[in-house]
């Protein structure tokens, strides 16, 4: 059985914001404009949370990339009143758009914060429109969304492996971040497969669960060198 | 019943005391309790007039109604689950406390229909039950319960008998008929 | 049975319905003035529907406003009625009689508004039936695990129940409406609602046995009810809201809440419909003082709330405490500590205190009050959320404030026109205590109660208005 995980080495990530972008290309994500991300409803499915340590002049700045963390036990999924939000078995936290009638208890039940709403139905005007990516649907006003893990592409390197009458093997599935990241700080693949780069990265020792207290058995791992606080205050 | 039997004398009164001694001397005369019906503003007390007592099942229908609401409540919650197990990553797919929620609800609004419609059954108050004759039939002396009186009407009387009853109605009562 | 004893009765009855029969135009205006406001409701939801959930001032991560503020504010309410009328009638409280009509309309009225909320508030109002459990060709089902279906299965079962609680008490009223109208619409229309009562022996017994099933059955729902809404908060991981008292504050805030209403809707209706003989000074002092109790168990949860967080160090939940006692809900905090303990018990304490006007007052403090602390529940836990690169702010839109302010517009028309067309004290209880208190029946427990219904009649030709 696959359970999708991801490892992010924030020792490697130098916030640049390229898997920002890529996410928002490959995923069709609505460009809300200034004014309503100003009211705090930008869309981003994965976001670099800056956090500033030390006094000036000597500060340091830390960057976190968070995005969905695809919990094993997920604290969205059972607030949701019609299953718009499930567990699928390869470990994923599905989001079924059709089923959705936007109730945003998921998000409020989410510690991480990661989902985001349609406040309004998405606009692509020309010549966003022609950049659509036709794997993934456009999400209608009024529902929730949240990172997918690039599901599509899952789907496509699952499909490719049986065309060449294979399982599918470690490589096969890269996430938009994933390609993006000039510094390779991202590995995705199979938790399962103990050989995995992900896996690997996994067993580091400088691996660790954010927020791991509250024991919602995330797919995304951590690495860091130093010592990680919650950034709470 | 032949038509020389279907006399009915209505009267109206201030006090119970009044209905009490015209029921009084009207079973001593020989007009049986049954043909006997006390129209009342508001309840009366069991023992204050001497006549049968009403006899109500709402209470078992109630918990009938309970019993009822709660199972179909627990079908609805635990059978669609099992009928359709959805992938709960791990969790169960039947949990107690969930269940146990809306069985609770179930089973309330199972009884409290189930209360009202037994109610309003025995009562005669529901649509395919509407009371058009004899006793439970509306009366041109629905006025005085109304403004807070007591309707005493006797059915089913011959006409000498009827008679009788009037004159024992006479002295007591605010209307006559 | 004296006569001398009847005297009275027979004369409060004329007069109870004599104020029943007079036609009152200000009740009228009234109801075309709230009417006005169901028309700003219907445009602001109608508004929101066409143009998208974004037209209100939510954001991430302040994911639920306005709406979930006043459904809890509504569903609160609504446990004036049926709960008070519920446990005064179980407990057979003679002073209970001229409160529990208007006491159960309150409830009814508010619930439909309270449940209309969460409907406004879903991001697709359109598909809102997905929650219910229907067989469909997908084989989908709601998710029993979620507290908001539970919510619905508990706010169904409780309108159907208040709704069935105010109408079987009511229909041998409507009868006695019926049969004092003159023929024509009117009288056929009581005809519908009195569905053939006419005050036989049997229907009377029935009758009572139904109230008296009802009334028990009804107070586990509404407290299930309250203690639901308060899961839906309670039940999640968010700091400031997972709390195991949630439950029972949230029943006694709703208590609370809704007395506040009831002495609020019992003034004006003493003072409007000239009810003074009915209403009496005894049943404001004796909610008075179910209310100031209800103010200090408020108190005390509240203050238990607190402390444990504040004592527990906890990093999360001391952010959402700091933000409530001395950041930026501060202000609101400390208003809602006035005028839901402060002044309810400086004011409720003393007999001078529980007479119409003042507690009036103290209600509308309180309705503000509660409010408030639905607003603080809300929003500081959500705004304050643990990665605080999300910290956010919430200000509702003129859509929501033109809803909340609509909402109480439809509750005041319901509620006015309700009054017009039904007694709003229930003719047969009074009747029944009267008879009660004229028979010496209610001596023993209840002598100190049936004054209310006889002694306080006036020397002849005094006071009605």
């Amino acid at each position: 059985m696959t359970r999708w995980g991801m490892a992010i080495d924030l020792d490697r990530c130098t916030g640049c914001e390229a898997c920002v972008v890529a996410c928002a290309a490959e995923n069709n994500i609505q460009t809300v404009g200034e004014e309503q991300a100003r009211e705090g409803r930008a869309m981003h499915w994965l976001r670099i949370e800056r956090y500033y340590e030390g006094e000036f002049p000597n500060v340091r700045t830390r960057f976190m990339p968070v995005l969905c963390q695809q919990c094993g036990a997920a604290p969205c999924e059972p607030v949701c009143p019609v299953y718009a939000t499930y567990h699928n078995p390869e470990g994923l936290n599905a989001m079924v758009y059709s089923r959705c009638i936007g109730t945003r208890f998921c998000a409020n039940n989410c510690p991480y914060t990661v989902r985001v709403f349609n406040w309004f139905d998405a606009e692509f005007p020309a010549p966003l429109d022609s950049q659509l990516n036709p794997d993934v649907s456009v999400r209608p006003g009024g529902v929730m969304e949240k990172c997918t893990f690039c599901v599509q592409r899952i789907q496509a390197g699952k499909d490719e492996a049986a065309q060449e009458d294979r399982e599918v093997m470690d490589g096969d599935v890269k996430t938009a971040c994933q390609q993006s990241c000039p510094t390779k700080a991202i590995a995705f693949g199979d938790l399962e497969d103990p050989d995995s780069e992900v896996s690997r990265w996994a067993e580091s020792p400088r691996a660790f669960s954010l927020l791991g207290d509250l024991d919602t058995r995330p797919g995304v791992v951590y690495l860091s060198g130093t010592e990680w606080r919650e950034p709470a205050e | 019943m032949t038509a020389a039997e279907r006399h009915l004398v209505e009267a109206a009164f201030e006090q119970v005391a009044d209905v009490r001694a015209v029921v009084e001397a009207a079973l001593e005369s020989g007009v049986s309790a049954s043909q006997i019906e006390v129209r009342s503003p508001a309840p009366l007390e069991e023992d204050e007039l001497p006549l049968p007592k009403p006899k109500s099942r709402v209470l078992l229908f109630a918990l009938a109604g309970a019993v009822f609401g709660g199972l179909t409540a627990f079908g609805l919650a635990a059978g669609t689950a099992l009928a359709y197990p959805l992938p709960t990553g791990g969790m169960s797919i039947v949990a107690g406390p969930p269940v146990g929620v809306v069985t609770y609800e179930g089973t309330a609004l199972g009884l409290i229909l189930m209360t009202v419609l037994r109610v309003l059954w025995e009562g005669g108050l529901l649509p395919g039950r509407a009371i058009r004759s004899g006793r439970g039939r509306a009366s041109t002396f629905d006025h005085h319960v109304a403004d807070g009186r007591l309707l005493l009407r006797v059915h089913g009387l011959t006409e000498s008998r009827a008679g009788q009853v009037r004159q024992l109605c006479r002295p007591r009562a605010v209307a006559l008929g | 049975m004296t006569s001398e004893a009847q005297r009275p009765a027979r004369e409060l009855d004329g007069e109870l319905l004599g104020r029943l029969d007079r036609r009152r135009p200000g009740l009228f205006v009234g109801s075309l003035a709230s009417g006005a406001l169901v028309l700003v409701f219907l445009y602001c939801w109608g508004y929101q529907i066409a143009n998208g959930i974004g037209v209100t001032g939510i954001n991430r991560p302040v994911f639920w406003g306005f709406y979930i503020i006043n459904f809890v504010f509504w569903i609160g309410i609504s446990h004036a009625g049926t709960l008070i009328s519920a446990i005064l009638r179980v407990t057979k409280a003679e002073w209970r009689r001229p409160v529990t009509r208007s006491a159960e309309a309150i409830t009814l009225f508010a619930l439909a508004i309270g449940g209309l909320f969460p409907l406004i508030h879903l991001g697709r109002v359109t598909i809102f039936y997905y929650m219910i459990p229907y067989p469909n060709s997908r084989m989908l089902w709601p998710n029993f695990r979620s507290p908001l279906v539970w919510d619905i299965a508990a706010i169904t079962t409780y309108i159907i129940g208040s709704a069935l609680y105010l109408f079987l008490p009511l229909i041998p009223d409507a009868a006695v409406m019926r049969d004092r109208a003159a023929a024509g619409l009117k009288k056929r229309f009581y005809a519908v609602l009195a569905l053939g009562w006419r005050g036989t022996a049997q229907q009377w017994h029935s009758l009572e046995w139904g109230i008296r099933i009802l009334a028990v059955a009804i107070i586990p729902v509404a407290v299930s009810v309250h203690t639901i809404v308060s899961w839906d908060f309670a039940m999640t991981q968010t700091p400031g809201w997972k709390s195991t008292i949630f439950g029972p504050y949230f029943v006694v805030g709703a208590i609370f809440s809704g007395i506040a209403v009831l002495m609020i809707a019992m003034a004006l209706l003493r003072r409007g419909l000239a009810l003074e003989r009915f209403l009496t000074d005894r049943v404001f002092n004796n909610l008075g003082l179910l209310f100031v109790t209800m103010s200090l168990v408020w108190g005390y949860f509240t203050f238990a709330e607190h402390l444990t967080v504040w004592y527990s160090g906890d990093l999360f939940e001391k952010n959402v405490h700091h933000v409530l006692l001395h950041g930026d809900f501060a202000v609101p905090f400390w208003t809602m500590v006035v005028v839901n303990l402060v002044i309810p018990v400086a004011v409720l304490s003393f007999p001078r205190g529980r007479r119409p006007l003042p507690t009036a007052l103290v209600g509308c403090g309180v309705l503000v009050g509660m409010w408030l602390e639905r607003f603080l529940i809300v929003v500081p836990a959500l705004s304050t959320p643990r990665l605080a690169y999300s910290i956010g702010d919430y200000m509702p839109s003129w859509v929501e404030l033109g809803i909340m302010v609509g909402a109480v517009g439809v509750f005041a028309c319901l509620y006015f026109t309700f009054t017009q067309l039904l007694p709003i004290v229930s003719v047969w209880e009074m009747r029944e205590g009267w008879r009660h208190a004229g028979s010496g029946e209610a001596g023993g427990a209840e002598s100190d109660d049936a004054p209310t219904a006889v002694a306080t009649a006036p020397a002849p030709g005094g006071g009605a208005a």
